[in-house]
């Protein structure tokens, strides 16, 4: 009898996870990528990720990749004495990912309404990035007018798409768009095969900063979100460079004394072997 | 580089300084089976080796390159990531930097760091960074320059501690000032500003010197062709003119000075106070550049305390070490900016380079190398004056957040 209730429950389990589990899938299509855990060492320079998913029959894919929030001092020339630049103003733009770009398989305006677009944060500008950030003096912590707070936080969106970090999605669809400075980023546009498969990737740049990353994509038919997928990636720093940079700013005088050992070590065996070096 | 005649005395001192290495016993030997190589060495000297070797591996690279095993485009593009810099940068670039500054250092025996440091912050180094990582460079590459010259007695210990006194204080007040700049976020402009003056002063006094030593140069040609029986006389007149003069109203005036203390091995007797306050600038400036000062130092013992050459050498070799010890260990704690990994990559780039300027400068007469030197710190000094007076791409700049930037 006992046997006959654990059986029920099993069975019980077995059939509400079946189910579960596949309703789940219907409505958060799975988005995978690849890899999940990217690893800053020595030879960095940069990386490529692969995102894939499956889109629902019909339906359009957009993609939006945010890298970890961030605080950026940020510095601002001007002319002094009517000779010289140099900085005249400071700000600090606090809550600002610091890597955003967005992909899709269509242009996005012809995708989705203006309501829409900001609603998801995929608008041709990122207003709802440049919204969420916020500037402050670097010294209170007091935040800045309006005109001052929208100035650094723009110029701040601006050097990211020079630096690689933010690809609007006009960038990939239209290569002479206004918001790209750089030449147009090579991929960026998804194109799902029959089954609604798609596959795109991401490129990191050498740069890239640290921390998780989320990954979101949007199924949309209609001007109307048919589904959604999330997962996230992983950027550290491993082995020397990750000791050595942890070092640096925890242990900083074991850091220092250690690195003037090591170079003045690495110094006199160059002696010994040029021994003329510095005797002039 | 005291004589301002073509006749080199730079391998004359070579030759002597080998010598009293060898007599002392510290020339390499090798042990046991690594014997046979002795003889090698001694026709080659171990630095001759190594070059063969270096030039061995890179005619291997490029042999490999044309076979098609190594792209070529790998080498050339292969980039190492900077754990404090927080930066990945190109490693031929950065060899090369170093490369090129060693050519100039081991071609004029200045040391090189007030070129490096621009040549760090062109290349995309961040200048914090550039001048943090260079001052643990400069006490490395100084360490083996200064064992060698107090092994032949160069050095004057009592005159290196009291300039010490003065540049571990300036040395230190600099590291502040270097924090309190970046925190107003001015470093950039400020130590281009320094540069350009310091750049500028001794570029230009070099280019002077050297159009005075070009014109003396052409007329001891001109008269040796006329008498050349006589030239020898004449060389020596010369030279007794060429005598640093001029000293006579610093020296009353310095006599004055409290703490009077004697030199023996500089051969001077002075204030103590000079060599302190010296040694305190030098050790500002070696935080706020990243330099030794090796090319401010050497002509003001030179010149204005009257110190014979190799000692000038030697006593400030001995001074740069602990100063720039002192710097590049409190910039790491202050200021999180020294860069071991780019530190150590720069003196391979630099040893090398230096061995072939070392062989180049034979070739050159005094006045020659030093018209080149004036040349590249003018050049130098120009294109970061341009970098002041330019309007800059961007208006807006992204302080680096390593280090300190918090």
């Amino acid at each position: 009898m006992r046997a006959g209730a654990a059986l029920a429950v099993i069975l019980l389990t077995a059939l509400i996870a079946v189910t579960w589990t596949t309703a789940w899938a219907d409505e958060e299509p799975a988005v995978v990528v690849s890899p999940q855990t990217i690893d800053v060492g020595l030879n960095f320079s940069g990386t490529d990720v692969t995102v894939n998913g499956t889109a629902p029959e019909g339906a359009d894919v957009v993609l939006v990749v945010d890298g970890p929030l961030d605080s950026v001092k940020m510095r601002k020339k001007g002319k002094v004495m009517g000779l010289f630049w140099m900085t005249v103003e400071q700000a600090k733009v606090e809550d600002m990912p610091t890597f955003h770009i967005v992909e899709s398989s269509e242009p996005i305006e012809s995708l989705l309404s203006r309501e829409q677009q900001v609603r998801l944060g995929v608008s041709p500008e990122s207003s709802n990035i440049l919204d969420q950030a916020e500037a402050v003096d670097p010294k209170d912590e007091s935040q800045l007018s309006q005109e001052k707070q929208t100035e650094f936080v723009t110029a701040l969106r601006d050097k990211y798409i020079r630096d690689g970090r933010y690809t609007p999605w006009v960038c990939y669809h239209e290569a002479e768009a206004a918001e790209c400075d750089t030449a147009a980023p090579s991929g960026g546009i998804i194109r799902p095969d029959e089954a609604g498969h798609w596959e795109t990737s991401i490129s990191l740049p050498s740069d890239a900063p640290l921390g998780e990353y989320s990954v979101q994509a949007y199924y949309v038919r209609d001007d109307q979100e048919v589904g959604a997928g999330s997962t996230t990636f992983n950027v550290k720093k491993v082995g020397m460079v990750d000791s050595l940079g942890t070092m640096a700013e925890e242990n900083a005088a074991l850091y220092g004394a250690m690195s003037l050992a090591i170079a003045i070590a690495i110094g006199l065996a160059i002696g010994f072997v040029f021994p003329r070096r510095g005797a002039h | 580089m005291s004589s301002t005649l073509p006749p080199t005395t730079e391998t004359e001192e070579l030759t002597r300084d080998d010598l009293a290495l060898i007599q002392e016993g510290a020339a390499p030997s090798f042990p046991g089976r690594l014997r046979v190589l002795q003889p090698v060495a001694q026709a080659l000297g171990l630095g001759g080796i190594a070059l063969l070797v270096g030039v061995a591996v890179a005619l291997m690279v490029l042999a490999g390159a044309a076979v098609g095993t190594i792209p070529l485009s790998d080498v050339a593009t292969q980039t190492v990531y900077l754990p404090v810099a927080d930066k990945s940068m190109n490693v031929v670039m950065l060899v090369g930097a170093g490369f090129a500054v060693g050519i100039l250092s081991g071609m004029t025996g200045v040391g090189g760091g007030f070129l490096m440091t621009p040549l760090l912050m062109t290349i995309g180094v961040p200048s914090a960074v550039a001048v943090g990582s260079d001052s643990a460079q400069i006490a490395a590459t100084g360490s083996s320059g200064a064992l060698a010259h107090s092994r032949l007695g160069n050095v004057d210990i009592k005159l290196g501690l009291t300039i010490l006194v003065g540049s571990l204080i300036g040395g230190t007040i600099g590291v502040q000032a270097v924090r309190i700049l970046r925190e107003a976020g001015n470093f950039d402009f400020w130590v281009r500003v320094v540069y350009v003056l310091m750049l500028g002063s001794v570029g230009g006094l070099m280019l002077r010197e050297s159009v005075r030593a070009w014109i003396s140069s052409f007329r001891t040609r001109v008269i040796r062709n006329l008498v050349d029986e006589g030239f020898q006389v004449l060389k020596v007149k010369l030279r007794v003119v060429e005598k640093p003069k001029g000293e006579s109203a610093f020296r009353r005036y310095g006599a004055r000075l409290p703490l009077q203390t004697e030199y023996k091995k500089a051969g001077i007797r002075m204030s103590a106070l000079f060599p302190c306050g010296m040694g305190f600038g030098i050790g500002f400036l070696a935080a706020i550049m990243g330099v030794g000062g090796g090319f401010i130092m050497v002509p003001s013992m030179i010149y204005i305390l009257g110190m014979p050459t190799h000692v000038a050498v030697g006593t400030d070799l001995f001074q740069i070490v602990f100063t720039s010890s002192n710097v590049a260990f409190q910039q790491a704690i202050i200021n999180h900016n020294v860069d071991i990994l780019l530190a150590v990559i720069l003196m391979v780039g630099a040893a090398i380079g230096a061995q072939i300027g070392a062989r180049m400068s034979g070739r050159l007469a005094g006045y020659e190398l030093r018209t080149i030197l004036g040349a590249i710190v003018v050049l130098v000094m120009i294109k970061l004056l341009f970098d002041l007076l330019l309007e800059p791409s961007s208006l807006f700049g992204v302080a680096s957040v390593t280090g300190g930037g918090h």
